[in-house]
């Protein structure tokens, strides 16, 4: 195997990858990378390489797998979601780099990959018959052994006179669409917001997604980008969220997080993930849990489906996640926010809901400290077997190629 | 046939022993700055920043080699005094800078024997070396020396076929002429078990 590049707090899937495919003793070529390797717009800076300085970038490792591919079984583990940029599905078949990969199963037909992804329905895009897909869990399950320390916000503030609470740190479609929708609709003053790229908020360019404006949405959602770029945000923390540059999630919501969700109820969780029809479950989905609030995603269609099948509770007797099936993702995300207006702005009707439901949300909180990271583990190794069975009648690899 | 990294595709790690294991970022930037080795290096920090042993170590990574720094007994207590001082002054509240309020090297070694259930008084042969449950001792595949770690990582070197050597080496401090009879006698019987397996003396 080689490690091409991991991003912080990766161990959930690293050992998964390691321990699965130490399993098969068949020659293969056997890769674990982060995403960001392959991603053109990735920076890795200057590393001492052989007595020299090299400037890193996604070059080197796409060279690097390209090398080292030679045998007919290639196992590759690749951490992380899988668009460079912005994806608009209007103009591009699918995410870069999502093309990248595939373009490489296509190039060497004749081989076969296994491949390991944080992604989900990732088949959406992928699926050449070279190619079996293994998902492994997004970036929910970093730092797998912090984040079931972490007490729950479960004392709210009753007196808070804010009713959800909406977190944008970097510029993506969806939280540029959420704030245009929240502003929009006039919604923002019950909420407490951030929003950390309000000087280039401007600049979103709705010709591009001219198709999916529908019912005057782009009325609105102009309208509400334009006050949320004048806006004066309740929340005024620093960008660099990570003083040590190292991901650290548990660390972020201990120390400045916990206040957000102690003041609110609801979370409108503005996700990876929105165009592509694969996405990453994040962090962002776990803060929720452990902060207590009810969810409301704005994401990937079917988003809202996965977590309710892996058994987290999403309420849906009391937030209406009708949105999660609609295939417009501007339509989607207005949706979201104007279905479930009451519980975003009416502070006493949600105090009291959340108040009924208590008990619910530590149910969540118990799932996630435990039956979340079975439910991807056991997902991964029965995934993991039913391809290796497959390969085996195929005749790909002998059962004496396997170790018991 | 020699072993090297064309005909043999395991990974290696190195295990974080307490107080020894400081030299373990200059092997993980030597293994970075080589293009044959960097992708062969597993590193885990929360297994190795928690200075787990060897058996933790290889049940989540099973196969994997395993290199551990090792260091004289007397020289490591030194060297820890050292740390658990700068530790008082950064960081006041600290479990190390609790445990151990004394301020002299002598009444640190002296309170030594009070706190032998701290991992930092374990003898490294308890990280480095286990038996399982099938009786079978698995010992960590390169054990290399603090005093002679350059030397020592030749066999990677060779491994590795380069004979880039080991940058940004951090030495241990002088210690023969801080130990009274007492003292030596106490870290003597501390680490026995380290003396007895790698034949160390004052």
């Amino acid at each position: 195997m080689l490690i091409l590049s991991r991003p912080p707090n990766d161990n959930f899937t690293f050992r998964t990858f390691f321990n699965l495919t130490n399993k098969i003793k068949k020659p293969n070529d056997n890769f674990y990378l982060w995403s960001a390797a392959i991603d053109p717009a990735t920076d890795f800076g200057v590393i001492l390489k052989d007595n020299r300085l090299e400037h890193q970038t996604e070059v080197l490792y796409r060279e690097e797998l390209f090398r080292n591919i030679k045998n007919d079984l290639v196992i590759i583990g690749i951490k992380d979601h899988l668009t460079s940029g912005s994806f608009n599905p209007l103009i591009q078949p699918c995410p870069n780099l999502v093309s990248y990969i595939k373009d490489m199963f296509d190039f060497y037909h004749n081989k076969t990959f296994i491949v390991f992804t944080s992604l989900e329905n990732l088949d959406n895009y992928i699926n050449n018959k070279n190619v079996y897909l293994i998902p492994w869990g997004g970036d929910i399950t970093n730092q797998s052994n912090l984040y079931p320390k972490i007490n729950p916000v479960i004392n709210k503030n009753f007196s808070s006179n804010k009713t959800y609470l909406s977190l944008n740190r970097n510029n993506r479609l969806n939280r540029t669409l959420v704030l245009g929708s929240l502003f929009g609709l006039n919604l923002h003053n019950k909420g407490l917001i951030s929003c950390m790229f309000k000087d280039s908020m401007a600049n979103f360019n709705f010709e591009e997604f001219s198709s999916y404006f529908k019912n005057n949405y782009d009325t609105l959602i102009n309208a509400g980008i334009l006050a949320a770029s004048k806006f004066d945000y309740p929340i005024c923390d620093d960008r660099k969220i990570y003083p040590n540059e190292d991901n650290n999630n548990y660390d972020n919501f201990l120390n400045k997080l916990t206040n957000y969700y102690t003041d609110t109820f609801v979370e409108i969780i503005a996700e990876t993930s929105f165009t592509e029809s694969c996405f990453l479950v994040t962090e962002k989905t776990l803060n929720s849990v452990y902060g207590c609030n009810f969810p409301i995603f704005i994401s990937s269609k079917g988003i809202v489906n996965f977590l309710r099948n892996m058994g987290l509770d999403v309420f849906d007797d009391i937030i209406d996640h009708s949105y999660d099936t609609i295939d417009n993702p501007i339509e989607r995300c207005v949706q979201a926010i104007q279905l479930n207006q009451r519980l975003l702005t009416d502070l006493d009707y949600t105090k009291k809901v959340w108040k009924d439901n208590e008990k619910r949300f530590l149910n969540n909180v118990q799932f996630v400290k435990t039956g979340m990271y079975k439910f991807y583990q056991n997902r991964a190794e029965s995934q993991f077997s039913f391809v290796i069975n497959t390969l085996v009648q195929r005749g790909i690899i002998d059962d004496d190629q396997l170790s018991k | 046939m020699t072993i090297n990294y064309q005909n043999d595709n395991r990974f290696f790690t190195c295990l974080n022993v307490p107080a020894s294991g400081v030299n373990r970022d200059a092997i993980n930037q030597w293994f970075s700055s080589l293009s044959v080795a960097r992708f062969r290096f597993i590193n885990d920090p929360e297994i190795l920043d928690d200075n787990s042993d060897l058996k933790t170590v290889l049940d989540v990574y099973p196969g994997v080699k395993t290199i551990a720094i090792v260091a004289n007994p007397w020289s490591r207590v030194r060297y820890a005094w050292q740390c658990v001082t700068e530790l008082k002054n950064t960081q006041p509240t600290s479990e190390l800078a609790q445990l151990f309020p004394e301020q002299t090297f002598e009444d640190f070694v002296k309170s030594l024997p009070n706190h032998t259930s701290h991992r930092l008084l374990q003898p490294q042969i308890n990280f480095i070396k286990y038996t399982d449950s099938n009786g079978v001792e698995h010992t960590a595949d390169y054990i290399l020396h603090q005093e002679t770690l350059n030397e020592d990582f030749s066999v990677i070197r060779d491994y590795f076929m380069d004979d880039v050597q080991l940058f940004g080496i951090e030495n241990f401090p002088e210690y023969k002429n801080e130990y009274t009879e007492e003292m030596k006698n106490i870290v003597a019987t501390l680490f026995s078990a380290d003396i007895a397996e790698f034949g160390y003396e004052f």
